[in-house]
């Protein structure tokens, strides 16, 4: 069964005033299917659309035209509350507070208090082994810790799907790998979350992934499995460049 | 869970963020601004020589200026914290990026712009309280007309038209992407023009309607009125202004703010950086 199923979907921005075009069309006829309890990584150069169809995905903006299903159901904003969202730019953390107030915090905005804020907590800060840093306030972590802190955050309603855009875009390489053992790991193959990640890191997008999707200029180019790059001996960088210098020259 | 002890354990949980910044940023005012006391003292001293017996009209009667000015400071001050409190609230909420995120979840923007409003009057209530208490210590201002119960309605009803302009203005500001100047435009104006450093009456008259046009004009009155135990029947209109002016602005606020609050999501813009 698809965890997320897409279907001719459009979406087109205002374009800004004085600009040639009336508007900008940020992705074009894009049909795409995830299955449950997989990995799927989009990929694509900066403005291919990964970013806006993961806005779409958390409801943070609407789509034009085209048709979303989730677990089989159209759909709904109230549906997109039950996903977890880690987006690029997003920060949202209370620098003041430790990384347990913030859980707290976040807890209550899922509308999560009391005892069962306390028992989700424990169990995210043993599953994310947070524990030595978990009282300290969150200014003095690292891009790493505080990326794991945004992830926990994101499991705090226990999604079934989870949508992140450019998790580890600040990360260095050790964090980076450490991140996505976690996504693999402990979220997909443990937990059976479906993941849909939005990523530039190439090897490891092969590594973790099961399905990949490449994004260009609003498109959707290829949809294939992980395992078909890693069975070839063409790389999946080659793949990529031969793809966006293909699409360029035409 | 119902929902009322749901609503009060979140509420707890918000308020325990402004309760940790503020903590925070209180000791780094209070190490920062020692000094500042030391001047206050100095400042005093030369302003009671210079100002202390004398008179002002208020309508048909005379109040002390330092008593004047004094209550007309430390209401204002109360009355126009919610402007500071939405001002605050937007900021912090888009500069920390957590407008976004707080659109994904049961959560509404509203209930934490309430805890925001709750925690701003407290704290507005405390400085009203350290404000008198050194306007006594200082300049020798009597404390016991604040006690006073009939302060209470033409106070609330300030406070809510604030609110009222606070909601006008984030919803503004929401929907232009810019803006974020407006609350302390509006705060200066309203000690400037409102009738808290001179009386109204002395404006020029074109002035003196755009003055009128500011809640804080029409509370101020009330307020000196009833702490020198005056006749209050002849500024009675203002508080009938203040009560329409509550109710009108609060409402707009209310059908403004959530209308941007719509347009921001709409259109993404949530994650914009405000502009001036």
């Amino acid at each position: 069964m698809n965890a997320i199923q897409i279907q001719n979907l459009t979406k087109a921005f205002k374009a800004p005033p004085f600009s040639s075009e009336s508007q900008h069309l940020a992705l074009n006829n894009v049909n795409l299917e995830v299955k449950k309890g997989t990995i799927c990584a989009l990929l694509g150069p900066n403005g291919a659309g990964k970013t806006t169809l993961i806005r779409i995905l958390s409801g943070l903006i609407p789509f034009t035209t085209g048709k979303i299903e989730i677990n089989g159901m159209p759909f709904q904003q109230t549906m997109v509350r039950k996903m977890g969202v880690l987006l690029s730019d997003q920060t949202g953390l209370w620098e003041f507070m430790t990384g347990l107030q913030n859980l707290e915090y976040f807890c209550a905005l899922q509308n999560i208090v009391g005892e069962s804020a306390k028992k989700k907590i424990e169990e995210l800060i043993e599953l994310f082994e947070m524990t030595s840093f978990i009282t300290r306030q969150v200014r003095t972590y690292s891009k790493g810790t505080k990326q794991k802190l945004l992830l926990a955050r994101t499991m705090l309603h226990d999604p079934e799907i989870l949508l992140l855009d450019e998790p580890v875009a600040h990360l260095d390489p050790m964090a980076t790998r450490e991140f996505h053992a976690l996504l693999r790991d402990r979220l997909n193959r443990s937990l059976k979350k479906t993941i849909l990640l939005a990523t530039h890191q190439l090897e490891e997008a092969q590594e973790i992934s099961d399905v990949l999707a490449f994004l260009f200029q609003g498109n959707l180019i290829w949809q294939k499995s992980a395992d078909s790059f890693r069975s070839k001996q063409t790389s999946l960088l080659n793949e990529y460049i031969q793809t966006v210098e293909n699409i360029s020259s035409l | 869970m119902n929902g009322i002890t749901l609503a009060i354990k979140k509420l707890r949980v918000f308020l325990s963020v402004n309760y940790y910044r503020d903590r925070q940023r209180l000791f780094e005012l209070a190490t920062k601004y020692l000094w500042l006391f030391l001047l206050c003292l100095i400042y005093a001293f030369f302003f009671k020589a210079a100002l202390w017996q004398k008179m002002i009209k208020l309508g048909n009667y005379q109040i002390d200026f330092p008593f004047f000015l004094i209550s007309g400071l430390a209401m204002a001050r109360f009355v126009l914290s919610p402007l500071r409190v939405f001002d605050d609230t937007l900021k912090t909420l888009r500069g920390v990026k957590m407008m976004e995120w707080l659109l994904l979840t049961p959560s509404s923007p509203w209930e934490l712009f309430t805890s925001q409003i709750l925690w701003g009057s407290l704290l507005a209530f405390i400085e009203l309280i350290f404000f008198l208490a050194f306007a006594k210590v200082l300049i020798g201002i009597p404390i016991k007309p604040f006690l006073q119960c009939g302060l209470w309605l033409p106070t609330v009803l300030a406070f809510l038209s604030y609110a009222g302009i606070g909601m006008i203005t984030s919803g503004l500001i929401l929907f232009l992407r810019r803006g974020s100047s407006l609350f302390a435009a509006i705060d200066q104006i309203s000690i400037a023009f409102g009738g808290v450093f001179f009386s109204v009456a002395l404006f020029p008259h074109q002035l003196q309607w755009a003055a009128y046009s500011l809640p804080v004009t029409h509370l101020l009155p009330i307020i000196r009125y009833i702490l020198i135990h005056a006749d209050t029947s002849s500024v009675s209109i203002h508080l009938l202004i203040l009560a329409l002016m509550a109710l009108a602005f609060s409402v707009i606020g209310v059908i403004l703010l959530e209308t941007g609050l719509r347009w921001a999501k709409r259109n993404g813009h949530f994650s914009n950086e405000l502009t001036l």
